[in-house]
């Protein structure tokens, strides 16, 4: 028995080795420039599926979310630290604290735990409703009634009553308060608490399952429907774990599902760096999880408004990684040290164990197969309840207010599994018709592709985390690093930059090795002192692209795309003229990606000009767009009322949703920036109105662009 | 061609110099070194109003141990603004992940087996080796919680133990009022120390007749804290073992703890003669053994300077911690707080030049002068903090003090304490206010350290 174990041991090892090899072969020799930045449509391999293994595969997945979530342990802390590493002993598949088992652990509000209940009409066990799954299930709902677009996801919010933990609560608050399109509502600035947390990635890894074998679509329908709940590496890790859940259709290797779906971690980020941790701490201690963990725990950093550090999404991030690295291709195995390596040890183990499933397969003789039959599945009987009892508090549920749970009316209270499978079986199909696939007899035909290559350019120090100046020239002011032991002025990590002004002040970083003619886009966290207004500049020996913010007294994130005028070019931050010496602009988190950028029509060039309350334009829908399609309208516009508009957009006259026009300028003769509306066309030609009322702004030039999807959200 | 040589060198020298002066400026700018080009170590100490002076001489002392060397390191404290050492803790270790603050720092003994569970301090080992090996520190000091594997995770700052204060002016006034039932002082002799009848006897005395005189004369006779902490020392004191026996097996489930935590119950729920948690949450113990409202505290060493400068006219007496029976020798439980340093610091070997001379005899004598870290660790050093009591109320208490030094009980201090402690400590308001048995109390005391020991918690 012993022999036996070295010799899996070994094989895992080796197999470890050879699969980062091979992919570090596969990087030197794929051509993924295309001539000139990256090519944005990889080759396609046509794959064949059966219908019955695709709903086999996607059944096993869902059934390993539930699986690993009645399994796991969440938030366990040992005296003041988080419990890391608890004993394997805990482990009892199926049975973990959400199962109603307290044996080795009693969470403090136990009101809430006890998801796997018997039915006395059935006597068979349902699965209840927790924010692990109670969105990925209403996802499918939303794609099948409402289609894909951030109009679709808001619209089916507000009409089912979506309830939530986090930036999930965060959101509908935002969609009840303001009619609040995504991704606004999934931001800082638009007042969403919680978008840092974990929502993202736990409520929306599961789309894969509606894309396999096409990652790159898995990970375009988590940027529509995460960034509703979410940003930053939250949105990393659901493109990364969705990746996963595609890919791991064709595959029978967890490693290499693992490895393959590393493109969606960019190269330098903190998630990326947290993989590296993970295989690091898991060659070190390949015997000893706990030890691992603890050395993975010892990496964590600051993230901006974080209230449990059990809900860091890049240590759970990790801890997942190293679940699925100790188990060794085993489903228990890998749902065990998910359940038990600590912090949000039940979402993890959702997802380590769907995946697992998914590679697996739901299939009698399997290790699992027994258990989650007779528990959960029951031969196809298996019911998923839509939990009314999991408030946070008694007064919460005289208010209607619940952790978990679609309130609507109108939503099934019960739900057969096999119907929810189902759903993303119809949904399944209409993707893969429209990305080029097709269902042919009993079987499928996918247009199958690796994932999009790391399209990043975070330089060494882009977050301040070297704690110098490196990667930074400034000039005209004085710039410092400054360390934070909670985030306040700093967005994430430890440490941010602070550039006080002295005349005409500015701080740039020069990139190097862009393609001109591409698109690029900067993401970053920036604060202001008030009444500061700053540029954010792309610069080429010819021409300068900029975009302003002003007033910014709490931090949060901008975005800036602009065209490559040249290889090289100088990106940063300028004050305005008129700054005084004594101005502040904190910023952190410098990161730019190229953009897959295409223009579909050009509706306005006019120069600014200022509007009261309202403006108005007849816009054309761009031709070649299906009914539905989600496309961005780029309006340029400026804001100097000093802080930032909740705006409206009518629709034919009718409200299509809520955007945010961001503080620009300290007045109204300078400054701009761009409101990004993610819009569907109503008609072939529609009157689209932006209400301010009460409240002046200037619009001008107004673009229509091809949807597309951001590695930095 | 000299001239030109001459010119080139010069040139090439001044450019040197540019460059050095250009990597000072830059190197300034992380505050990791001073403009004179010393590496600053800085160092955590929590807050602590009347500890600060005597941590803030004893680094003023080590820099100047390090200048004198000729040592480019200097140490500058960060004081962590809370005075409580959980908060401390939770503040230090999230500072050491993100490589901000201290890299080096004081901590209570409790702390310090999970921050070497969490793999966050630096193995000292080699500082250890050396100091031991001059023969001029306490060797056992450096031993227990620190040690792990063999290697050592933090150093010595001064140990502390356990006394029982009395205040003598309390007791003159009720043998004076009460000429035919006198009561004596409590023993100060560790080898014949007060039993738990005599002072429980004496407690009652003590708030019985100061009840009686009216609401606002009102007094107690004893505060101990029956804590997890001391209940080891109590249970040595009645000739039993410290919470676990020579096998490791947790033996609170035995007659020595039962027996003192009935002389508890006797005088917190039945006599009260003791102040309750009730209470206590109005004025600590402490406050009110200052302001004479309990006669007898049973406290650590570390309330010397407290109780030198707020007791006012009262005469304070020491003695020695009470045992069942004149036949058992009087144990002391005591601590030994330890200096740390992080183990991702980016100067480990300054954090460890600087820790060395934090050791050295001036930064021990400017600590101890103060009456502050409890008794020093380096012998040379004893004598001086003995003589600067001897300049107090608590001269004639000397000896006492001294003399508990060699009755050490320590606590056994592992990762899974502090978790069992916190239990232990949550049901403790259920015993006092007489919901709970003492025999039921000890009992979960005992069933919370097994499932401790047996990772259950």
């Amino acid at each position: 028995m012993k022999y036996s174990k070295k010799i899996t041991a070994l094989f895992a090892a080796i197999m470890l080795l050879s699969v980062f090899a091979l992919t570090a072969c596969n990087n030197s020799t794929e051509d993924q420039t295309g001539g000139g930045g990256t090519v944005f449509n990889p080759t396609v391999t046509m794959k064949e599926i059966s219908k019955e293994e695709y709903l086999n595969k996607t059944l096993a997945g869902l059934l390993g979310q539930f699986s690993g979530f009645l399994s796991g342990y969440e938030f366990v802390w040992y005296g003041q630290d988080p419990y890391i590493g608890m004993p394997e002993s805990w482990f009892d598949f199926l049975n973990g604290p959400y199962a109603g088992n307290y044996e080795h652990y009693t969470p403090v509000d136990t009101w809430r735990y006890d998801r796997l209940r018997v039915n006395p009409d059935t006597g068979k066990n349902e699965v209840y409703s927790d924010d692990d799954f109670h969105i990925d299930i209403f996802n499918q709902l939303i794609i099948d009634e409402f289609g894909i677009s951030g109009y679709a996801v808001k619209e089916a919010w507000k009409k089912y009553k979506v309830s939530d933990w986090g930036g999930g609560q965060g959101a509908i608050d935002l969609i009840s308060a303001h009619d609040m399109l995504p991704p606004f509502t999934g931001t800082i600035e638009s007042g969403n608490r919680w978008g840092w947390c974990t929502e993202a990635y736990i409520e929306n890894e599961t789309l894969g399952m509606n894309a396999p074998g096409m990652p790159n679509v898995a990970t375009e329908l988590v940027d529509t429907f995460a960034s509703n709940v979410g940003y930053f590496d939250s949105l990393v890790w659901a493109k990364f774990y969705a990746a996963m859940y595609s890919l791991a259709y064709f595959e029978d290797d967890i490693l290499v599902v693992m490895e393959k779906a590393k493109e969606a971690l960019p190269e330098g980020s903190y998630p990326r760096q947290m993989y590296d941790y993970a295989v690091k701490a898991y060659n070190d201690y390949p015997n000893d999880y706990r030890s691992a963990g603890l050395e993975i725990v010892n990496k964590r950093r600051g993230l901006y408004r974080i209230d449990n550090v059990q809900t860091d999404p890049n240590i759970n991030g990790a801890f997942a990684l190293l679940s699925w690295l100790y188990g060794k291709n085993s489903y228990l195995d890998s749902c065990k040290y998910a359940s038990i390596l600590g912090f949000d040890g039940d979402c993890t183990a959702a997802i380590v164990t769907g995946v697992m499933g998914i590679i697996k397969g739901f299939k009698q003789g399997n290790e699992e197969y027994d258990a989650i039959n007779s528990t959960i599945y029951y031969d196809g009987e298996g019911v998923y309840f839509n939990d009314d009892g999991s408030t946070y508090s008694e007064e919460d549920r005289k208010k209607g207010l619940f952790q978990a749970r679609i309130c609507s009316e109108e939503y099934p209270t019960r739900q057969k599994i096999d119907d929810i499978i189902d759903l993303y079986r119809k949904n399944f199909e209409k993707i893969l018709v429209k990305n080029g696939g097709k269902a042919e007899g009993d079987k499928y035909l996918i247009p199958t592709a690796s994932l999009i290559k790391d399209h990043s350019f975070l330089f060494k120090n882009y977050d301040a985390e070297e704690r110098t100046q490196e990667g930074f020239t400034a000039k005209n002011g004085k710039l410092e690093v400054i360390t934070e032991g909670e985030n306040i002025n700093t967005h994430s990590g430890f440490a941010g930059f602070k550039m006080t002004n002295l005349k005409d002040g500015e701080v740039y970083h020069k990139f190097t090795g862009l393609k001109k003619g591409k698109y690029y886009r900067l993401s970053t966290y920036v604060k202001t002192t008030g009444g500061t207004q700053v540029s954010i500049f792309a610069r080429s020996k010819e021409s300068t692209a900029e975009m302003t913010f002003a007033n910014v007294t709490s931090l949060i994130n901008k975005a800036f795309v602009f065209e490559a005028m040249d290889d090289n070019m100088e990106v940063g931050f300028s004050f305005h003229p008129s700054s005084a010496k004594s101005e502040v602009l904190y910023f952190d988190d410098f990161m730019l990606e190229e953009v897959d950028y295409k223009e579909l029509s050009q509706v306005s060039d006019s120069a600014l000009r200022a509007y009261q309350d309202k403006y108005t334009r007849t816009v054309k829908k761009p031709d070649g767009l299906s009914d539905g399609e989600e496309v961005v309208i780029r309006v340029e516009y400026r804001n100097s009322t000093g802080s930032t508009l909740n705006a409206n957009v009518i629709r034919n006259g009718v409200r299509f949703g809520g955007v945010l026009l961001s503080n620009t300028s300290k007045n109204a003769t300078t400054g701009k920036a761009y409101l990004d509306i993610p819009y569907v066309f109503d008609k072939d030609s529609d009157t689209i109105m932006i209400d301010f009322t009460g409240s002046k702004a200037a619009i001008g030039c107004i673009k229509v662009l091809r949807k597309t999807q951001y590695m930095f959200r | 061609m000299k001239k030109f040589l001459t010119k080139f060198i010069s040139l090439c020298l001044a450019l040197t110099i540019s460059v050095g002066l250009a990597c000072g400026l830059t190197a300034c700018k992380d505050n990791e070194v001073d403009d004179d080009g010393n590496v600053v170590v800085t160092m955590s100490i929590m807050n602590s109003t009347n500890e600060n002076p005597g941590w803030l001489a004893m680094i003023e002392a080590a820099n100047l141990v390090l200048e004198r060397n000729g040592e480019k390191v200097r140490i500058e404290p960060e004081i962590i603004k809370t005075d409580s050492w959980d908060q401390y803790y939770t503040k230090v270790t999230s500072n050491i992940l993100g490589n901000i603050g201290g890299t080096i720092g004081r901590i209570a003994e409790s702390h310090i087996p999970m921050m070497v569970d969490k793999r966050q301090l630096a193995d000292l080992t080699d500082i250890r080796d050396e100091l031991v090996a001059t023969g001029e520190y306490d060797a056992t000091a450096f031993e227990g919680v620190a040690e792990n594997d063999g290697k050592y995770y933090g150093l010595p700052s001064g140990t502390q133990h356990m006394v029982m204060y009395y205040n003598k002016t309390i007791f003159d006034q009720y043998n004076k009022a009460n000429p035919s039932d006198k009561i004596a002082y409590p023993s100060s002799d560790w080898n014949n120390a007060s039993t738990f009848a005599e002072i429980q006897d004496t407690a009652k005395k003590m708030t019985d007749y100061y009840t009686a005189l009216g609401k606002d004369q009102k007094k107690f006779g004893l505060s101990a804290g029956p804590f997890l902490a001391y209940a080891g020392m109590y249970a040595k004191n009645s000739g039993g073992e410290n919470i676990f026996d020579s096998n490791g097996n947790c033996v609170i489930n035995t007659k020595p703890f039962y027996d003192v935590y009935d002389w508890f119950t006797q005088m917190l729920v039945i006599d009260k003669s003791a102040p309750s948690t009730s209470d206590t949450q109005t004025l600590d113990a402490a406050a009110r053994f200052l302001g004479g409202n309990i006669a007898m505290l049973i406290d650590g060493v570390w309330q010397m300077h407290d109780i030198c400068k707020y007791t006012g006219d009262f005469e304070i007496g020491i003695a020695a911690i009470p045992v069942a029976d004149k036949k058992y020798t009087s144990y002391t439980t005591t601590f030994t707080d330890r200096f740390w340093a992080s183990r991702n610091s980016r100067h480990p070997e300054a954090d460890k030049i600087a820790l060395k001379a934090l050791m050295s005899k001036e930064a021990i004598t400017a600590l101890s002068s103060k009456q502050v870290g409890g008794i020093p660790i380096r012998t040379d050093c004893i004598d001086n903090y003995f003589e600067s009591i001897k300049g107090t109320k608590l001269a004639d208490s000397v000896e006492t003090v001294k003399g508990g030094i060699a009755y050490k009980a320590n606590v056994p201090y592992s990762t899974y304490y502090n978790v069992v402690d916190q239990r232990i400590n949550q049901k403790m308001a259920l015993w006092i206010n007489g919901e709970m048995s003492a025999k039921e109390f000890v009992d979960f005391m005992h069933e919370t350290m097994v499932d401790g020991m047996e990772g259950k918690l």
